[in-house]
C-alpha cells in the first residue's frame, strides 16, 4: 500500500505541492511506530521512561529474580515438605479425637454451601471463573497421577557391612537388619550402589540410612576441605590480606589436614554384599542372594505386611557398601487409640501413604527389629526438581485434591441452585438473599452443636433458638398491645404475662432438649461431647475470630452507644472501658484472662477452660474496637436524620433502632471488615499463651522427634494460609466499598 | 365505703379474684396516695428518672466489681498473695540479657520493671523512626509510575499486612537471626582486608564533574548532551575494562597497553563498526533517495533507531571509545592505586549486631557548651531572617544560613578544646601495682581502659571500634541482641506496610490541581515534592499515622513469643516469682496506657500545627 502511493509519484523528492495534492486523495495510512503502541511502547513508558526508571527497573529485577530464584531453589532443593503433609491435620484441626472428623467435614461442606448461596445473591461469579476452577481442580488430580505414571521414586540408600564410618565428631555403623513395610505383589529391587567418583558420592541426593548419610558427609567434608585449602592459598597468595588475616590463614593452613579419599579407605561398595529378605510375620526367609557389581535382586511381596532385610559383607571386615533399593521406603510411625481405647500404632510410608497397623517385628531378645524409620531415613541431599515432583508434591495433591474438589463442587452447586432460582425473576432475588443471611445466621448454632457437641451445648442452642424465635414474637405481641391504647396497669399486667410466658417456654425448651435430646450426646453418641484442650490448628483460630466478632457485636453497639450518650455516667464507664482495652496490648488481655480469671471465678481453673477464657479475651478486645468503628459510623450520619425522627415523635431509642443505628451499621461495614481481618490475624498471639492454633501448631511441629527444628516449612505454610484468607476478605471489604453498599438505604 | 362506679376496672378485677379483701387492701393503697403521687409524679421527669437509672447502673456496678474484688481477695489471701507495691523493693534474684550496668540479680523487682520500661521506650522509639521512613520510601514506590517498582512495593504490602505480626516475628527470629553465622565468621562491614582504590576513580569523578558543568550550561542541545554522555561513559567502560583485562586475569587475550598489539584489531574494528554506522546514517539519506527512486521501499534504509540523535550518541561512543583506547595505548591512563587498610566496624552473627559507640568524653561538655551557643545563633538566624523575608518579601536562604553557622561554631568549639594539651602522665595499673607512667608509653602496651581513654582523650567524641576478647565476647561496642533485632525488624517491617498505604493515600488525597499550579509557577520537582504535596498530604497522613504509632508501641510487648526483655516480658518473670499478679498487670497496663496516651498527645501536637485552619 505504501509502496503503490509512493511509486507513482515523479521523482524521488516529495515536494510541497505534491503533498498538498495528496492530501486530497485517499490519505496514506501507516501503522503507527511500535515506540507508541504494543508491548514495545508499554516497556518503553512503565521500565525504562528515564534514567532513573531504567535503574531502578534493573535493581527491582535483580531483587526479585534473587528472591524467587531463592525461594524456589529451597522449596525444591532442600524443604523437607513431609512436616506439611504428615502434620495437616494438626495445621487443619488441632488434635481433636477422631469422631469430630465426621462433624468438621459437615462444617466444612455446610459453609461452602454457605459461600455458594452467598455468592449468587449478592454477586455474579463469571462463568470464566468456574471454568479456571474446575481446569485446576482436574489439574489436581490429573498432575499427581501424571507425575507418578512418568517419574520413578529415587532409590533408598541402605549401608551394609562391618565397619564404622567416621566424619568430624559422628561415627556410625551400619545396620545389619532392617524392618520395613509393603503391600502384596510390590515388587522391590536391590543393587549395589556404586560410585565413579567421590564427587558423585557427595552429591547423592535419596532417601539414605544414617550410614550412607555418614559416607556422604564423609565425601562432602572431604571436598569442602579441599576447596577451603585452595582458597587460603589463593588468598595468601594475592595482596589483599591484612597481616593479623595472614597470620590467621597461615596457621589454618598448617593444621588442616585433608583426609584421605573415602572411597579408597573404606573400600565402599568393593565387595559382593549377601543380602536376605524375611517375612516380618514369622521371620521366614523368602528371597536371598548375594549381590556383586552388576548384580540385582527382583522380589514379588506376596501380601501387606512387615518384611526385614538382612545384609552383611562376609568376605571382609574392612570393606562397606551401598545398597541401592527400590520398593522400600522409609516409615512414619503414629499412636491412634483404637475403638477398644487401647492405644495402637499405624506405620504410614511416606511416599504414598501405604499404610499398616501393628505387627512390627521383634528381634531374639524381644527389642523391636529397627525399622526404616523416616528419623534415621530422612531425605538427604539437594533434590532435583524431578525428586521433588515425586516425592514432595504428588503426595501432598494427593492429600488435598479430594477435599478441596468436594469444597469447590458444594460452592458451586450452592451457587448454581441458588442462581437458578434468580433467573427464574426478579422476585426471587430477595428469597436468595434471605436465605444467604439465614444461612449465615444458623451458622452460630450448628458450630455450637458440632464442633462442642456434649449434652450443654444442645441444651444451650435450644434456648438460644427459642428465645431469639420467642423474642420476636413478643415483640411483635407487643407492638399489638401498645396499639390497642390499654390502660396503663393492664397493659403493664399483660406485659408481665408476657415475660412470663417468654421465660417459661425457654425453660421448657431447655428441660425439652435435656431430656429428648441430650441422650444423642452420650459418650459414643451422635453429638459426644469434644474435649476443649484438643481444638487446635486452623479451626480454633476461625474459632476464636468468629466468637469475636459475633460476641462483640452487642457489647461494641452498646459502648458506642453508651459513649455518645447524653447520661454522663454512661458515658463515662462507656468511654473508660473502651480507652483502657484499647490502650492495652491484645497478649496482656489474654495473659490476663489466663491467670487472674482463676481468682475471680475459682471454678475456671482448668486448663480444659483455655479456649474459653480466650475467647472471653478476644472478645472484650474486640468490642472495644468495634465501639469505636460503630461511633465512627454514628458520628458520620448527618444530624438531620435524627432530628427528623424527633420531629416525627419518636422516642430516643426508636431513633436509635430504626433510624441512626442501621444506617450507621451500613457505613461502616468496610470498617468491619477490617476489624475482622485484623482479629484474623491478632488471634495468632493465643500461641504465646499455650494454646495450639496454627501458629502454635508451628512450635508443636519444631518439636517433634521426625522434624526437630523445621521451622521454615511450616512458616511459610502457615504464611500463605493467612495470607489467603486475609487478601481474599481484603477484596471483598474492598468490593463491598466500592459497591456503595455504606451508602444510604434505598 | 366506695362505689362501684368509681371503681377501676383492675380494682374490679381485684375486688373480683380477692373478694372483701382486695377491698381492704385498695383501702390501704389509698391511706398511702399522698405520699406516693409525688414520688409518682417525680418519677415521670424525664431528668429524674435518668439521674435513677444512673445511679441503679452505677450501684450494680459497683456490686458486680464488689463481688469480683471480694472473691478475689478472699481467693489471693488463701494463698498468701494479697495484693501490695511493697513487694517491689525485694531482691529479684534474675538476670536480664539486656539491662543497664546498674542492674543485676541482686537489684530489687522495681528496677527490674525499670529496665523493662527503658527496652520498650528503646525499641519503640526506634522503631518508629524506621518504620516511618521505610513506610514512606514504599509508600512512594507504591504510586511509582515504574510498573515493576510498583508491583514489588505492592506485593510488599500485601504480604506483609494481610499476615500476622506473631508469625513474621517468628520467621525474624527462628529463621533469619538464627541462620546468621557464628561470631568467629561474623559478617564485618566493612569486610576486613585491603582494598585498594584506583587513582583513576578519581580522574573519572573529576571528569564528570567537569561535563556536569558542560550538560548543564544553557545551550546545549539534548542531543549534544546525550552525545556526550555516551561519550563519556564509553571513555570510562572502555577504559576500565582495558585495565582490568590487562592487570587482572592471567592469559587475557586482548593484552592491551603494551601498544600496537593483537588487540587493537577487534577493538578498531568495534571503533570503525560505529564510526561506519555514524557515516551510513549521515549519508543514507542520498542513497535512501537514490534508492526509492529504482522501487525499492525506504525503510530498508532506515532502521527506526537511525535518526539524528541515535547517530549522536554513537558518534558518541566512537569517539568516547577511540579515545579510551588512545589513552590506554600510549600508557596514559594512571594505575596507581591508594591501599586501604580497612578494619571491620559492624559486626553481624547469630549473637546479633555490634557497632561502634560514639562517648562523650571528658571534654565534652565543653564543646557542648559551643554548639548549645551554635543552635542559639541557628535559631536567632533562623526566625530573624523568616521575620525580614515576611516584611521585605525578600527570600534569604535562612536554612543554609542558620547551618553554617551552627557547624562553624562546632568546628572551632572542637578545635578550641582539642588545643588544651593531654596530661603528660597517668595513673595506670599494671601487673597487680599502680605506676605513673607517660601516657604516650601506656597507650602503646594498651594499658588504658576505656574510662582512662575518656579522661585523657583531647576529642569531645571517641569513637570506639568493637573490640573482641579471645573467646568471641566484645568489649567494647554496642551490642544490639539477635531477640531485639529481630522484633525491631518485625515491627519496623510491619509497621511500614500499613504507613505505606497511609503515605500513598495522603499523597492521592492532593488534587491535581495544586500540583499542575505548582509546575505552572515552574517549580522543580523536589520544590514541588516540599513545598506542595507534603505539606498537603500531611494533614491526611498524620491522624492514621498516629493510629499505626499506637499499635507499634503495643505491638513490641510481643516481645514476649522471642524472650526479648521488654516491660510485658519481665512483668510476667516478676509476676511468676513474686506471685503478685494483680499488682503486676496493673502496673503493665498503667504504663502502656502513659505510652499510649504520650504518643497520642503528641501526634495531636503535632496534627494541630498542620491542621488546615479555616475560618
Amino acid at each position: 500500500m505504501a509502496g503503490e502511493t509512493t511509486s507513482h509519484l515523479p521523482g524521488g523528492t516529495m515536494s510541497p505541492a505534491v503533498r498538498n495534492e495528496a492530501y486530497f486523495e485517499e490519505p496514506e495510512r501507516r501503522k503507527p511506530p511500535i515506540t507508541v503502541v504494543g508491548p514495545v511502547a508499554w516497556v518503553r513508558a512503565n521500565l525504562f521512561g528515564s534514567t532513573l526508571d531504567t535503574i531502578l527497573t534493573v535493581l527491582g529485577a535483580a531483587f526479585v529474580i534473587f528472591v524467587v530464584v531463592t525461594l524456589l531453589q529451597w522449596s525444591i532443593g532442600a524443604a523437607n515438605w513431609y512436616t506439611v503433609i504428615f502434620n495437616l491435620r494438626l495445621f487443619m484441626v488441632g488434635r481433636v479425637e477422631p469422631f469430630m472428623d465426621a462433624r468438621l467435614a459437615t462444617l466444612a461442606l455446610y459453609l461452602a454451601l454457605a459461600v455458594g448461596v452467598n455468592l449468587a445473591a449478592w454477586s455474579v461469579v463469571r462463568v470464566r471463573v468456574w471454568l479456571v476452577l474446575v481446569v485446576g481442580l482436574i489439574a489436581l488430580f490429573l498432575i499427581p497421577t501424571l507425575i507418578e505414571a512418568s517419574i520413578p521414586l529415587p532409590p533408598t540408600y541402605l549401608g551394609a557391612g562391618q565397619r564404622e564410618v567416621t566424619t568430624g565428631s559422628i561415627t556410625v555403623a551400619p545396620q545389619s537388619r532392617v524392618a520395613f513395610i509393603g503391600g502384596a505383589g510390590e515388587e522391590i529391587t536391590i543393587t549395589l550402589a556404586e560410585f565413579s567418583s567421590e564427587g558423585e558420592l557427595a552429591r547423592l541426593s535419596s532417601f539414605t540410612d544414617v550410614m550412607t548419610n555418614t559416607l556422604r558427609n564423609a565425601a562432602r567434608n572431604r571436598l569442602a576441605a579441599q576447596r577451603r585449602l585452595g582458597g587460603i592459598q589463593e588468598a595468601l597468595a594475592g595482596n589483599r590480606l591484612t597481616d593479623r588475616q595472614r597470620g590467621e590463614l597461615e596457621a589454618e593452613l598448617e593444621k588442616s589436614e585433608i583426609p584421605p579419599a573415602i572411597l579408597n579407605s573404606y573400600q565402599v561398595s568393593a565387595l559382593p554384599v549377601s543380602v536376605t529378605v524375611r517375612a516380618g510375620w514369622n521371620g521366614e526367609e523368602l528371597a536371598s542372594a548375594v549381590i556383586g557389581a552388576g548384580d540385582e535382586l527382583r522380589y514379588a511381596l506376596p501380601q501387606d505386611g512387615w518384611y526385614v532385610l538382612e545384609k552383611s559383607i562376609p568376605a571382609s571386615d574392612e570393606s562397606i557398601a551401598t545398597l541401592a533399593t527400590r520398593g522400600i521406603y522409609p516409615i512414619f510411625d503414629r499412636t491412634f487409640i483404637r475403638d477398644d481405647g487401647k492405644r495402637a500404632y499405624q506405620y504410614v510410608r511416606a511416599t504414598d501413604r501405604f499404610l499398616i497397623e501393628g505387627g512390627r517385628p521383634r528381634e531374639e531378645n524381644g527389642t523391636d527389629t529397627p525399622m526404616l524409620g523416616i528419623i534415621e531415613h530422612q531425605y538427604k541431599g539437594l533434590r532435583g526438581p524431578a525428586n521433588y515432583l515425586r516425592v514432595m508434591l504428588a503426595p501432598f495433591l494427593q492429600q488435598v485434591n479430594g477435599a478441596l474438589a468436594l469444597l469447590t463442587a458444594l460452592v458451586a452447586a450452592g451457587y448454581y441452585s441458588s442462581f437458578g432460582l434468580i433467573l427464574r425473576g426478579e422476585r426471587f432475588v430477595r428469597t436468595v438473599r434471605r436465605a444467604a443471611v439465614w444461612l449465615w445466621l444458623y451458622l452460630p448454632p450448628l458450630s455450637l452443636l458440632l464442633i462442642v457437641g456434649g449434652g450443654d451445648s444442645v441444651v444451650i442452642v435450644a434456648g438460644v433458638l427459642v428465645a431469639v424465635g420467642g423474642l420476636l414474637a413478643v415483640w411483635r405481641i407487643w407492638e399489638r398491645l401498645r396499639m390497642a391504647a390499654l390502660p396503663p396497669l393492664r397493659r403493664a399486667l399483660a406485659g408481665l404475662a408476657l415475660l412470663l410466658a417468654y421465660i417459661g417456654l425457654i425453660v421448657l425448651a431447655a428441660w425439652l432438649a435435656r431430656a429428648l435430646l441430650a441422650p444423642l450426646t452420650r459418650s459414643e453418641g451422635l453429638l459426644q461431647a469434644s474435649d476443649p484442650q484438643l481444638w487446635g490448628g486452623f479451626l480454633l483460630t476461625m474459632m476464636l475470630t468468629v466468637v469475636g466478632i459475633v460476641a462483640a457485636f452487642p457489647i461494641g453497639i452498646a459502648m458506642a452507644l453508651g459513649r455518645r450518650s447524653s447520661l454522663p455516667v454512661i458515658r463515662l464507664v462507656s468511654t473508660l472501658y473502651i480507652e483502657l482495652i484499647r490502650g492495652v496490648p491484645l497478649i496482656t488481655l489474654l495473659f490476663m484472662s489466663v491467670l487472674l480469671v482463676s481468682f475471680v471465678v475459682p471454678s475456671l481453673g482448668g486448663p480444659d477452660s483455655a479456649p474459653y477464657k480466650v475467647m472471653v479475651a478476644v472478645t472484650l478486645f474486640s468490642s472495644a474496637y468495634l465501639a469505636e468503628n460503630v461511633r465512627g459510623g454514628l458520628q458520620g450520619l448527618p444530624p438531620g436524620q435524627e432530628e427528623a425522627g424527633k420531629a416525627v415523635g419518636l422516642p430516643g431509642w426508636r431513633i436509635t433502632l430504626h433510624i441512626t443505628l442501621p444506617q450507621a451499621l451500613r457505613a461502616v461495614i468496610p470498617a468491619m471488615v477490617g476489624q475482622f481481618i485484623s482479629l484474623f490475624k491478632d488471634t495468632s498471639l493465643v500461641a504465646v499463651v499455650g494454646l495450639i492454633d496454627i501458629t502454635g501448631v508451628a512450635n508443636v511441629i519444631a518439636a517433634q522427634t521426625e522434624f526437630q527444628g523445621l521451622r521454615r516449612e511450616a512458616y511459610l505454610f502457615i504464611f500463605i494460609v493467612y495470607f489467603i484468607f486475609s487478601f481474599a476478605m481484603s477484596l471483598v471489604s474492598r468490593r463491598i466499598e466500592t459497591s456503595g453498599a455504606g451508602a444510604a438505604r434505598r | 365505703m366506695f362505689t362501684r362506679a368509681r371503681l377501676s376496672r383492675l380494682q374490679q378485677v381485684i375486688a373480683r379474684v380477692l373478694g372483701p379483701g382486695g377491698a381492704v387492701l385498695m383501702q390501704i393503697f389509698r391511706l398511702f396516695r399522698p405520699i406516693l403521687r409525688p414520688l409518682i409524679n417525680a418519677l415521670a421527669d424525664l431528668r429524674v428518672r435518668q439521674v435513677l437509672g444512673q445511679l441503679f447502673f452505677a450501684s450494680l456496678l459497683i456490686l458486680f466489681f464488689g463481688w469480683m474484688g471480694s472473691t478475689a481477695s478472699s481467693e489471693l489471701s488463701q494463698k498468701g498473695l494479697v495484693p501490695t507495691f511493697n513487694f517491689l523493693d525485694l531482691r529479684s534474684g534474675f538476670e536480664i540479657s539486656e539491662s543497664p550496668e546498674w542492674y543485676s540479680g541482686n537489684s530489687s523487682y522495681g528496677r527490674a520493671f525499670a529496665v523493662g520500661m527503658i527496652n520498650t521506650v528503646r525499641i519503640v522509639i526506634l522503631g518508629l523512626v524506621l518504620s516511618s521512613i521505610l513506610g514512606f520510601f514504599i509508600g512512594v514506590f507504591l504510586l511509582s509510575s515504574n510498573w515493576l517498582i510498583r508491583s514489588i512495593a505492592r506485593s510488599y504490602v500485601e504480604a506483609l499486612r494481610n499476615t500476622p505480626l506473631l508469625v513474621q516475628i517468628f520467621v525474624w527470629y527462628f529463621i533469619v537471626m538464627f541462620s546468621l553465622p557464628k561470631i568467629q565468621q561474623a559478617i564485618t562491614i566493612p569486610g576486613e582486608g585491603i582494598t585498594f582504590i584506583s587513582l583513576r576513580l578519581a580522574l573519572w569523578a573529576l571528569l564528570w564533574l567537569i561535563l556536569w558543568r558542560y550538560w548543564r550550561g544553557s545551550g546545549v542541545s539534548v542531543e549534544r548532551r546525550e552525545a556526550s554522555q555516551y561519550g563519556f561513559a564509553a571513555l570510562v567502560i572502555t577504559s576500565e575494562l582495558a585495565a582490568y583485562g590487562y592487570f587482572e586475569i592471567e592469559g587475557w587475550p586482548w593484552s592491551w597497553g603494551a601498544g600496537f598489539s593483537a588487540a587493537f584489531w577487534p577493538f578498531a574494528l568495534v571503533i570503525a563498526a560505529l564510526l561506519g554506522l555514524v557515516l551510513l546514517a549521515h549519508f543514507g539519506g542520498g542513497v535512501k533517495g537514490w534508492a526509492v527512486t529504482r522501487g525499492i521501499s525506504g525503510r530498508w534504509f532506515a532502521p527506526f533507531w537511525i535518526g539524528s540523535r541515535w547517530r549522536l550518541r554513537l558518534l558518541g561512543l566512537a569517539l568516547g571509545g577511540g579515545l579510551a583506547g588512545l589513552i590506554f595505548s600510549f600508557g596514559l591512563l594512571p594505575m596507581a592505586a591508594v591501599r586501604l587498610e580497612l578494619r571491620p566496624a559492624i559486626f553481624i552473627s547469630i549473637r546479633g549486631l555490634v557497632f561502634p559507640a560514639l562517648l562523650p568524653t571528658a571534654r565534652f561538655a565543653a564543646w557542648f557548651a559551643f554548639v548549645g551557643l551554635g543552635i542559639l545563633l541557628a535559631g536567632f538566624i533562623w526566625l530573624w531572617l523568616g521575620r525580614r523575608t515576611e516584611i521585605t518579601g525578600q527570600p534569604y536562604p535562612r536554612g543554609t544560613l542558620a547551618l553554617l553557622a551552627l557547624l562553624t561554631l562546632a568546628l572551632v568549639g572542637w578545635w578550641m578544646v582539642g588545643t588544651a594539651a593531654a596530661p603528660a602522665h597517668i595513673v595506670v595499673e599494671g601487673g597487680g601495682e599502680t605506676v605513673l607512667m607517660p601516657l604516650a608509653e601506656a597507650e602503646a602496651e594498651g594499658l588504658l581502659g576505656t574510662a582512662e581513654r575518656l579522661r585523657t582523650s583531647t576529642r569531645p567524641l571517641l569513637i570506639q571500634l568493637p573490640t573482641q576478647n579471645r573467646f568471641g565476647r566484645f568489649l567494647t561496642g554496642v551490642e544490639f541482641t539477635p531477640e531485639y533485632m529481630a522484633l525491631l525488624l518485625a515491627l519496623v517491617v510491619y509497621t511500614s506496610s500499613f504507613i505505606a498505604e497511609i503515605v500513598r493515600a495522603g499523597i492521592q488525597a492532593v488534587p491535581s490541581g495544586q500540583l499542575e499550579a505548582g509546575r505552572a509557577l515552574g517549580l522543580s520537582q523536589a520544590q514541588l515534592l516540599a513545598r506542595i504535596i507534603f505539606p498537603q498530604a500531611l494533614r491526611v497522613i498524620i491522624p492514621p499515622l498516629g493510629n499505626q504509632y499506637l499499635n507499634l508501641s503495643k505491638n513490641s510487648s510481643l516481645a514476649i513469643s522471642i524472650g526479648y526483655a521488654d516491660t510485658f516480658n519481665i512483668t510476667t518473670t516478676i509476676m511468676n516469682q513474686s506471685g503478685q499478679t494483680v499488682t503486676g498487670f496493673f502496673m503493665v497496663m498503667v504504663f502502656y496506657l502513659a505510652l499510649s496516651l504520650f504518643i497520642s498527645a503528641i501526634m495531636n501536637a503535632i496534627n494541630d500545627r498542620f491542621r488546615l485552619v479555616t475560618r
